[in-house]
C-alpha cells in the first residue's frame, strides 16, 4: 500500500473509473453498490444505470380464466404506474447523488432477465467496471428474481465488482 | 419505459373484450348445441 | 402485424393425428388399444382424430404455402397450431399416459402397499394441468403455439355455458342455495379475518387489502380487481399472487386426495373444492380431478365458481369503501359502474342454456339427469355391433332367485312391485323402478337378488345420446381450457410466494380448507 513519505499517513488509491455499470433496483444491496460505485467513479466520469423490470411480471398480469378485460386493463395500467413510481423515486434519488459528485448520471430500464439485460446492456455501452450487489442473504424478504454473477463472469467483457450485502 | 415493454394483450384471451370473449363462447355454445340436436 | 408464422409443425401434428386415426380405424393399434383398456375410447379416437388432424393439414398447408396478410383471417387462423398443440397434449395425456399410468399403479401396489395412481388421481385431467404447467417452465410453449393457448380460456367458459344444459330446476335452485350459503360464510368471513389480522398488526392497508380480496374471493381475479383499488404496492401484489398460486396448484393435488380418503361424494366433494380451494381457476381442475370420467362433482363445483364471480364485485366495493375510510387521498368507487364492469355476461349464457335444456330438446321427457326410463321392446330387445340379439328381459334363473328374496320383503308397496316385476320379468314404471332401487339401498335381499334388481333397473334406465354427447364435448371443452390454464402457470410468479401475504394467506387458506370441509360434512347430503 502506497504511503505519503514521512507522514505515516497511508494514501487508501481509489480506483478512478471514467464509466461505470451499475444495476440495481432499490434493495439494501443494491444501495450498497450505488454508494461504491459514486466513491470509485472519477469526477466528470459517467455512471450508466441499469433498472431490470424482471419478467416475473408477465406471469403477474392478472390472468384468470374468470376476469374481464376492464378488470385487466385497470390492473395491468395500475402495475405499470406502480412500478413506474417506484422506479422514478429510485432514479431520482440515484441522479441527484451523481450529480452532486459531478458524474454524468443516465438509466435504461429493461424488461427481461436480470442476468441477460445487464450483459445487453453492458455490450450497449461498454463500460470501464460494473457494479453489482451480492445476492440477498437468505430469510429476507424480496422478490425471487437475481442476478447470476458466475454468467457475468464468463460472458463480461469489462471487470465485475460485487458490493456485499450490508449487514 | 416500462410500458410499451410489457404486452398488452392478455396470455388467455385473444379477444379485445370480455364482452366480445362471452358471444364468441355463447355463439359457439348454441352451434354446439343445434349440431347435439340435429344430428346426435 | 402478421400473427401467422411459417412453421411446418401445424401439418405435422395434423398428419400424427389422422395416422393415429386410421391405425386404430383399421384396427393396426388393437394390440396397443387392448394393453391399455381404451377400447371405449375408440369412436372419439377416430372423430377428434380426423377432425382435429384434417383441420390441422388444411391449415398447416395453407400456412405453409399462402403469405397471410394482415387481418382478421390471419389473426384468426393463427390460433389453430396453438389449439391442435394442446388437442395433441390432451390426446397423448388421455389415450395413452393415463391409462399407462393406471397400469403402473396398479403393477406398484405390491411393492408400495397402495395403488399411487388411484390414490394421486394421476388421470388425464390432473395429468394434463401438469403437462402444462411442465411445457410452459422446461420447454417454454412455441411461439407458433402462443396465439392457441389464448383461447383456453374461451374453451372454458364454452365449457360452463354447456353445463348450463344438464342442470334441473330443483338442482340448480338447492345447489343455488348451498352454494350462496356456504361461499357468504367462507368469502365474507376470510375477508374480514384478513382485514382483522391486517390491522392487529398494523400491516400497511394497501397489502392487507390486496390479500383479503385474493383469499377471500376468487384468488388472483379478486387480487387483481382489488390491487389498484386499495392502491397495492408492486412487491405486495408479487406476494399475493404467488401466495395464490402456489396455494391453488398444492390444493389442486390434495383436495381430491383428501376427498378420496374421506370417501366423500360426488355433492360433499364439489361443494368442498368450490368452497375452499382459493384459486377459483383450479376448482374445475379438483373437481375433475376427483371425478374424471363424469361430470358429477364439476356441476357442483361450477355453481360455487360462479356464485363466487357474483360475489366478487361486493368484495371490491366493500373495499373500496373500507379503503377510502383509512386512507386519504383515496379514489372514491362508482359502485354503479362496478356492478356494471365486472358482470360475467358468461353467466347469462349458462342460464339462457339451462332455459333451453329445460324446455326437453334435449332428452326425453321425464328425464332427471339426462336419463329417463324406457321399457318398450324396442329397448328391451336389441342388437349388438354383430347383429347377435341381446335380450334385457329377465331370465328365469333371476326370476327364481327374486321369488326365493321375495320373503324377506316386508312394506307393501316394495313386496307389490316385486311382485310387477316377476310377472312381467321387467320393471313396469317410474314407480317401481325408485321402489325397488330404495330395497337394493336398504340392502334387504340377499347379494345375488341385489344385482337382479340392478340388472332390471340397468334394463330399462337409460342416459339421452344427447345429454351423454353434452357430457364428453363438456369434458373435453375443460380438458382444453385446464392444460391451456397449466401453460400460465410459471415457476417465476409462484417463486414470489413470500413475505406476510405467504404467513397470512397460508393460515386463512388452511382455516378456509379445514373449516368447509367440517361444514361441508355436517351441512351437505348427498341426496339433491
Amino acid at each position: 500500500m502506497p504511503r505519503v513519505r514521512g507522514t505515516g499517513i497511508f494514501l487508501f488509491v481509489m480506483p478512478d473509473f471514467t464509466h461505470i455499470l451499475i444495476a440495481s433496483h432499490g434493495t439494501a444491496g443494491a444501495q450498497a453498490a450505488e454508494q461504491a460505485a459514486l466513491a470509485w467513479c472519477r469526477a466528470g466520469g459517467r455512471l450508466s444505470h441499469l433498472v431490470v423490470v424482471p419478467d416475473l411480471w408477465r406471469g403477474m398480469m392478472g390472468d384468470d380464466w374468470l376476469n374481464n378485460a376492464s378488470t385487466r386493463d385497470t390492473y395491468g395500467k395500475y402495475v405499470e404506474n406502480e412500478l413506474r413510481r417506484e422506479i422514478d423515486v429510485h432514479i431520482g434519488r440515484l441522479r441527484s447523488q451523481a450529480s452532486a459528485a459531478g458524474i454524468a448520471y443516465e438509466f435504461k430500464v429493461m424488461l427481461g432477465k436480470p442476468t441477460e439485460c445487464l450483459l445487453a446492456y453492458s455490450r450497449e455501452v461498454a463500460p470501464a467496471l460494473v457494479v453489482i450487489g451480492a445476492p440477498r442473504p437468505r430469510g429476507l424478504p424480496g422478490l425471487r428474481s437475481r442476478i447470476h454473477p458466475e454468467r457475468l463472469v464468463v460472458a463480461l467483457t469489462a471487470p465485475l465488482l460485487v458490493i456485499p450485502y450490508p449487514r | 419505459m416500462a410500458e410499451d415493454k410489457f404486452d398488452r394483450g392478455s396470455a388467455l384471451t385473444i379477444f379485445a373484450s370480455d364482452r366480445h370473449e362471452d358471444s364468441v363462447a355463447l355463439i359457439l355454445a348454441l352451434v354446439i348445441a343445434l349440431l347435439v340436436y340435429l344430428f346426435v | 402485424m402478421v400473427y401467422t408464422q411459417r412453421t411446418p409443425w401445424t401439418l405435422i401434428m395434423g398428419v400424427i393425428m389422422v395416422a393415429y386415426a386410421y391405425l386404430v380405424q383399421s384396427g393396426a393399434l388393437e394390440v396397443v388399444i387392448k394393453y391399455l383398456g381404451t377400447g371405449r375410447h375408440a369412436g372419439e379416437m377416430l372423430t377428434l382424430g380426423y377432425t382435429f388432424g384434417g383441420i390441422a393439414i388444411l391449415i398447416g398447408l395453407w400456412q405453409l404455402i399462402a403469405k397471410a396478410a394482415e387481418g382478421h383471417v390471419d389473426y384468426y387462423l393463427s390460433t389453430i397450431g396453438g389449439v391442435i398443440f394442446i388437442m395433441l397434449v390432451a390426446f397423448i395425456v388421455k389415450w395413452g399416459l393415463d391409462p399407462q399410468m393406471a397400469q403402473w399403479g396398479r403393477a406398484a401396489q405390491p411393492a408400495l402397499g397402495f395403488n399411487f395412481a388411484s390414490v394421486m388421481n394421476l388421470n388425464y385431467v390432473v395429468m394434463g394441468i401438469v403437462a402444462g404447467i411442465v411445457i410452459v417452465n422446461v420447454f417454454k410453449v412455441p411461439g407458433w403455439a402462443e396465439n392457441g393457448v389464448r383461447l383456453s380460456r374461451l374453451g372454458l367458459k364454452t365449457g360452463v355455458i354447456l353445463l348450463g344444459a344438464l342442470y334441473s330446476f330443483a338442482e340448480l335452485q338447492q345447489l343455488g342455495k348451498l352454494s350462496i350459503v356456504l361461499i357468504g360464510i367462507f368469502v365474507l368471513g376470510s375477508v374480514g379475518l384478513v382485514l382483522w389480522w391486517g390491522s392487529r398488526h398494523n400491516l400497511p392497508n394497501s397489502m392487507t387489502g390486496v390479500l383479503s380480496a385474493g383469499v377471500g374471493v376468487c384468488g388472483v381475479s379478486a387480487a387483481v380487481a382489488a390491487a389498484p383499488v386499495v392502491q397495492a404496492k408492486s412487491t405486495e401484489i408479487a406476494y399475493t399472487i404467488g401466495t395464490i398460486l402456489l396455494f391453488g396448484v398444492i390444493c389442486m393435488f390434495l383436495f381430491p386426495i383428501v376427498g378420496k380418503a374421506l370417501g366423500m361424494g360426488y355433492i360433499t366433494f364439489g361443494a368442498w373444492a368450490g368452497t375452499g380451494i382459493l384459486n377459483s381457476a383450479q376448482v374445475a381442475g379438483a373437481a375433475l380431478a376427483f371425478q374424471p370420467t363424469g361430470i358429477e362433482t364439476l356441476k357442483v363445483a361450477e355453481i360455487f365458481n360462479i356464485t363466487r364471480v357474483l360475489f366478487l364485485p361486493i368484495i371490491v366495493i366493500w373495499l373500496a369503501i373500507w379503503y377510502v375510510k383509512r386512507e386519504v387521498g383515496a379514489q372514491k368507487v362508482d359502485v354503479g359502474q362496478v356492478l356494471v364492469s365486472k358482470f360475467p355476461v358468461f353467466v347469462l349464457g349458462f342460464i339462457l342454456m339451462f332455459l333451453l335444456s329445460s324446455t326437453g330438446i334435449f332428452a326425453p321427457a321425464r328425464h332427471y339427469q339426462g336419463s329417463y326410463f324406457d321399457n318398450s321392446d324396442k329397448v328391451m330387445i336389441r342388437k349388438d355391433r354383430s347383429g347377435k340379439e341381446i335380450n334385457n328381459y329377465l331370465k328365469d334363473p333371476d326370476l327364481e332367485v327374486l321369488k326365493k328374496d321375495a320373503a324377506k320383503i316386508t312394506r307393501d308397496d316394495q313386496k307389490t312391485a316385486l311382485q310387477r316385476l316377476i310377472e312381467n320379468k321387467k320393471l313396469m314404471s317410474i314407480e317401481d323402478d325408485d321402489t325397488l332401487r330404495g330395497v337394493v339401498n336398504a340392502k334387504i335381499l340377499s347379494k345375488e337378488g341385489n344385482a337382479v334388481l340392478t340388472k332390471a333397473h340397468r334394463a330399462v334406465r337409460h342416459t339421452a345420446a344427447k345429454i351423454a354427447m353434452f357430457r364428453d364435448l363438456i369434458a373435453w371443452f375443460f380438458t382444453f381450457g385446464l392444460i391451456g390454464l397449466g401453460m400460465q402457470i410459471t415457476m417465476a410468479s409462484i417463486k414470489q410466494a413470500g413475505g406476510q401475504p405467504l404467513v397470512i394467506g397460508s393460515v386463512v387458506g388452511v382455516i378456509k380448507a379445514v373449516g368447509s370441509l367440517i361444514v361441508v360434512l355436517l351441512l351437505v347430503h348427498e341426496t339433491i
